[in-house]
């Protein structure tokens, strides 16, 4: 079926609604359903040398590009809109999606290994009229120098004025689709079943948008099979030339069918992966566990690990916000629910890839485990403390523990992924819905607002501060759920959607719906709540070196002209350094918040409320909008980087730090994860002695009840040079606080975050 | 800024009154139970690692009671001890601390008396006894040989640690520590004058040509150590 009759037959559609629409697929199902029958190809026929050069260059010529803007996906958006405003709004989503994809610009030159490409020109942003084209907070902490980027003249008139007053949502995202059941069976599996007659017609109506959005990948993918065969015919390098073969025979088989080897099924997740771009969602798509979906297509040949690194430098090269890291990620290792190793040959092959083509995204979180391979452990910490900041550590004991807690069944709990900073999900079971808690700006509250004189105890100030917190919470709570009915209703995603257990079934988008729809409460401020709990207590009640009225004013001012006081405060005992005293506040106030989340849960009739901790780069976000606090913090700078020590209070070592945190029982106080920050020493040449130390440091912390560590080894004159002469480190990589980042790319704020935390790290 | 260490009497006032923390005193008062308490806040890391309490310096040896007392209790609670000595201690108080000592880092500075007196102001005498005494007990031993170019880096001194290292069984490893100059700093923060030596540290290097020298001088189990 060429492209052209095709896009008629959309625009028939359109005047005879849906039912034409669904009946007019079958043609296509058909014609993909035979080829089903053709014998299982090889893997990529491209010698490991080619790729390899083929990757480094691209690459490069990704990383040199500037940020732009691609006005591709609101313009078919807003015209398809126009098109099909009275079909039901599933169907007119489905429509617009495929009117998008058959109109986009094809790219086969950026990335010649793998269909797919998300924009016009690499590093251009895709344009979402959902979100208000806006540039997300943290992408301007990240590099100031996008601020700008949507400034009036750069979306044109009518486009603005035509999404004018429609509903603004966030950018959604934060999932895992079963891309176990993609690679077996393709879309036409999903279609068929979406054909299946449904009870009502709002399922109906819904499923038949599951249909359309399917078929628009699948055709989508078509047209590229087309574009290749001609690019193969105009070409003069014969490698390129076969790879354009490849390329168009791999998308004529997936994703509408079964993939039938390693090469189609990292094409078919990788097609999936960019659509759900073009539907709607942007930060932390995630492939979820790469290892075990791609075994059945495991054989061991030459390129594997080339093909990997294509396959991750296909969800780098396609930018949803330009050069701003989406936080998309792989998992791989871990054991089963009998506490079985499921790292196998792919495992490792991930890991290597990685370390041939150095990305800071996606991002690789290894499921750890006491009882995974060791030459896995090996590689991890060797590519640690070489400075990869690569792989991230997500301990599987306390991980699955807490979603069994929270209701998950063991064997689901036990097949979890991360999907994003370090959010956790499972795999077409289980997103990420996501409202900050706030929980340092109830304390100020407390002391400010309350206008109560008569705390006589720390605890006096606790209870006054259990009041803000819960009216805090019930707020955002409320106000998330107004967010997902409204996303479902404006804008719901029937593609990602039917790739999703039960939403196909139930016709309910996943906005709505998944198997375990819970809510995550997002921490803000954990540490710096602490911290200034046992500040004043110490200050104040213990050592009587301040008055609470002195304190309260100084948080007023910000600290103005009250060096010494906020010097006595700094010098109170801090969290994260195995300190008795102060970690008590912690473990006293995690307590108190389960309990608000318990009762806002049965006054609210909500979902599940799931306390984590994720930062991305939200601590400098976040912390501008707060205060000052009685942790010494002045307003407006950042709260804490993780679960772990505030910056600059880590004064104990890193077993100290590690001690603090696992004090907390995350299967209980943080179901959705934590992150934990630590920094070693920078490793310039291999030493197997202290590599088996921290081996053991890591294993020890995840015995011992940690749930997450990222490691960063650092040399700060290195971290200097690099500021004076970029040129010389293309590839230093850091991990920040929940998105990893070339050093050299980071703005300056961040810069001289990392060689702080250079500076004091401890070993 | 600037300490007058002439009329400083570590008073510490100075300390609270300087609200950018520019000043602190290292060290700190503390009785055997408290350390110990310390200590086992680790005991999770100790038992994954073979890890354990090491007692250094300063010399231990100098506050022996305290010592004893630590390494007595520290055996107690199954923790694995060590100590790291100049070796420069009564005799009848290495064998007080030996049942509760598993191991020596035990420091061999330089083999001729003359220069030993001269650089450590003491004589190495009581040092060798003593070595030979633990070695004779049966403790575990690693000879720590802190290398500084042209003041040990010769042959008579490595001929001495090689004979040291295969005569006395007990020596598990002898440890070659390349001189570097991180003392600088701090005999300047400790206001303690001049800093005696005027070389750099060794490079990594030099260290390596040490190493592979001693070991086809034929030192046992030698290797670099930090």
């Amino acid at each position: 079926m060429s492209k052209i009759s095709r896009r008629k037959f959309i625009t028939g559609g359109a005047k005879a609604g849906g039912l034409i629409l669904a009946s007019g697929l079958i043609p296509s199902y058909t014609h993909a359903m035979q080829r089903k029958n053709l014998t299982s190809g090889n893997n990529l026929d491209v010698s490991p040398y080619d790729l390899q050069s083929i990757l480094f260059k691209s690459r490069d010529l990704i990383r040199k590009s500037p940020d732009t803007v691609c006005l591709e996906r609101a313009k078919f958006l807003t015209e398809a809109y126009q098109i099909y405003q009275n079909e039901p709004t599933p169907i007119l989503r489905a429509l617009a999606f495929n009117h998008v994809l058959q109109n986009m610009t094809l790219d086969l030159h950026t990335h010649p290994v793998f269909a797919g490409n998300t924009t016009s020109k690499p590093r251009a942003w895709m344009t979402f009229p959902e979100d208000g084209f806006s540039v997300p907070g943290q992408a301007v902490i990240e590099n100031p120098g996008l601020e700008g980027l949507f400034n009036d003249d750069v979306i044109p008139d009518e486009i603005r004025s035509f999404w004018k007053g429609k509903p603004v949502t966030p950018p959604t995202g934060h999932l895992i689709i079963d891309n176990k059941m993609l690679v077996e069976k393709g879309l036409l599996y999903i279609i068929q079943k979406a054909n299946e007659p449904a009870k009502d017609d709002e399922i109906d109506i819904y499923r038949k948008a599951c249909a359309i959005s399917c078929q628009a990948v699948i055709d989508w993918e078509e047209r590229y099979a087309v574009a290749a065969e001609q690019e193969m015919r105009r070409t003069s390098d014969p490698i390129i030339s076969r790879l354009y073969k490849q390329i168009s025979e791999t998308c004529r088989q997936v994703p509408a069918g079964p993939s039938r080897n390693l090469y189609e099924a990292l094409q078919s997740i990788a097609i999936v992966h960019l659509a759900m771009h073009f539907e709607g969602h942007r930060y932390s798509v995630s492939p979820g566990r790469l290892d075990q979906i791609l075994l059945p297509f495991y054989k061991q040949e030459n390129n594997i690990m080339e093909l990997l690194a294509a396959f991750m430098f296909s969800l780098y090269s396609n930018s949803v916000y330009g050069s701003h890291s989406k936080t998309q990620t792989i998992t791989i290792g871990g054991v089963n629910e009998r506490g079985e190793d499921q790292c196998n040959e792919l495992t490792l092959e991930i890991l290597k890839a990685f370390d041939l083509i150095k990305l800071n995204e996606p991002l690789i979180f290894l499921r750890w485990h006491e009882n995974i391979a060791s030459d896995i452990k090996q590689k991890a910490i060797s590519m640690l403390l070489a400075g990869m900041a690569m792989p991230l550590l997500v301990g599987d004991e306390q991980t699955a523990k807490g979603l069994i807690n929270i209701g998950v069944r063991e064997r689901d709990a036990w097949n979890y992924a991360v999907l994003g900073c370090n959010e956790l999900g499972i795999p077409g079971k289980m997103i990420f819905q996501v409202t900050s808690f706030n929980e340092v700006t109830p304390l100020r509250k407390a002391l400010l607002d309350s206008g109560d004189s008569s705390f006589n105890s720390v605890n006096d100030i606790i209870l006054s501060t259990i009041g803000y917190a819960k009216t805090g919470f019930r707020s955002n709570i409320m106000n998330s759920i107004e967010y997902r009915a409204t996303q479902a209703q404006a804008y719901p995603t029937p593609f990602t959607s039917s790739l999703m257990d039960q939403c196909l079934e139930s016709g309910t988008d996943l906005a709505l719906k998944t198997e375990y729809p819970f809510l995550n409460l997002r921490s803000i401020g954990f540490t710096n709540l602490v911290n200034s709990l046992a500040a004043i207590d110490w200050v104040v009640f213990q050592k009587r070196q301040a008055s609470l009225e002195e304190i309260k004013n100084a948080i007023e001012n910000n600290y103005e002209d009250e060096d010494l006081l906020r010097k006595k405060l700094l010098d109170a005992p801090k969290w994260g350094n195995d300190n008795e005293y102060v970690d008590n506040f912690a473990l006293d106030w995690l307590k108190y918040r389960r309990q608000i989340l318990t009762e806002l849960e049965s006054e609210l009739d909500c979902p599940k409320l799931i306390e984590e901790l994720v930062v991305r780069s939200l601590h400098h976000v976040d912390g501008k909008n707060i205060g000052a606090t009685p942790d010494g913090r002045y307003a407006g700078s950042p709260v804490c980087d993780s679960v772990g020590a505030q910056q600059g209070t880590q004064k104990e070592g890193p077993t100290a730090l590690l001690n603090s945190v696992c004090k907390m029982n995350p299967a209980i106080y943080w179901p959705g994860g934590y992150n934990l920050n630590i920094t070693f020493p920078l490793l310039k040449s291999k030493d197997e002695v202290l590599s088996e130390k921290i081996r053991i440091l890591v294993d020890t912390f995840f015995s011992n009840g940690g749930q997450e560590l990222q490691i960063n080894s650092l040399d700060e004159a290195m971290l200097l040079d690099a500021i004076s002469n970029p040129e010389k480190y293309p590839f230093l990589m850091v991990r920040i606080a929940g998105f990893n980042g070339y050093f050299t790319e980071l703005s300056e704020v961040e810069q001289l975050e990392m060689t702080q935390r250079a500076r004091s790290c401890s070993f | 800024m600037h300490v007058e260490f002439d009329i400083c009497n570590a008073c510490g006032n100075c300390i609270d009154t300087c609200a950018y923390s520019a000043l602190k005193i290292y060290g700190r008062q503390s009785t055997v139970e408290e350390v110990m308490k310390e200590v086992e806040k680790d005991t999770i890391y100790y038992n994954s690692s073979n890890g354990g309490l090491t007692l250094s310096g300063g010399e231990p040896m100098y506050q022996f009671e305290f010592t004893q007392a630590l390494l007595r209790l520290a055996k107690e609670k199954k923790i694995h001890t060590c100590i790291e000595t100049s070796g420069y201690a009564l005799t009848e108080e290495f064998e007080e601390i030996l049942p509760f000592t598993d191991l020596f880092l035990y420091d061999y500075k330089l083999t001729d008396d003359f220069y030993h007196k001269r650089y450590t102001k003491k004589s190495n005498e009581l040092i060798i006894k003593n070595l030979h005494y633990l070695n004779q007990k049966s403790a575990n031993i690693v000879l720590r040989c802190i290398i500084i170019p042209s003041i040990n880096d010769h042959e008579d001194h490595f001929n001495a640690i090689v004979d040291l290292s295969n005569r006395l069984k007990q020596i598990q490893a002898v440890e070659i520590i390349p001189y570097h100059d991180f003392g600088r700093s701090k005999y300047k923060q400790l206001g303690m004058g001049e800093y005696p030596l005027d070389q750099g540290s060794v490079s990594s290097e030099t260290a390596e040509l040490w190493l592979k020298k001693l070991k086809n001088m034929g030192c046992r189990n030698v290797r670099l150590g930090s």
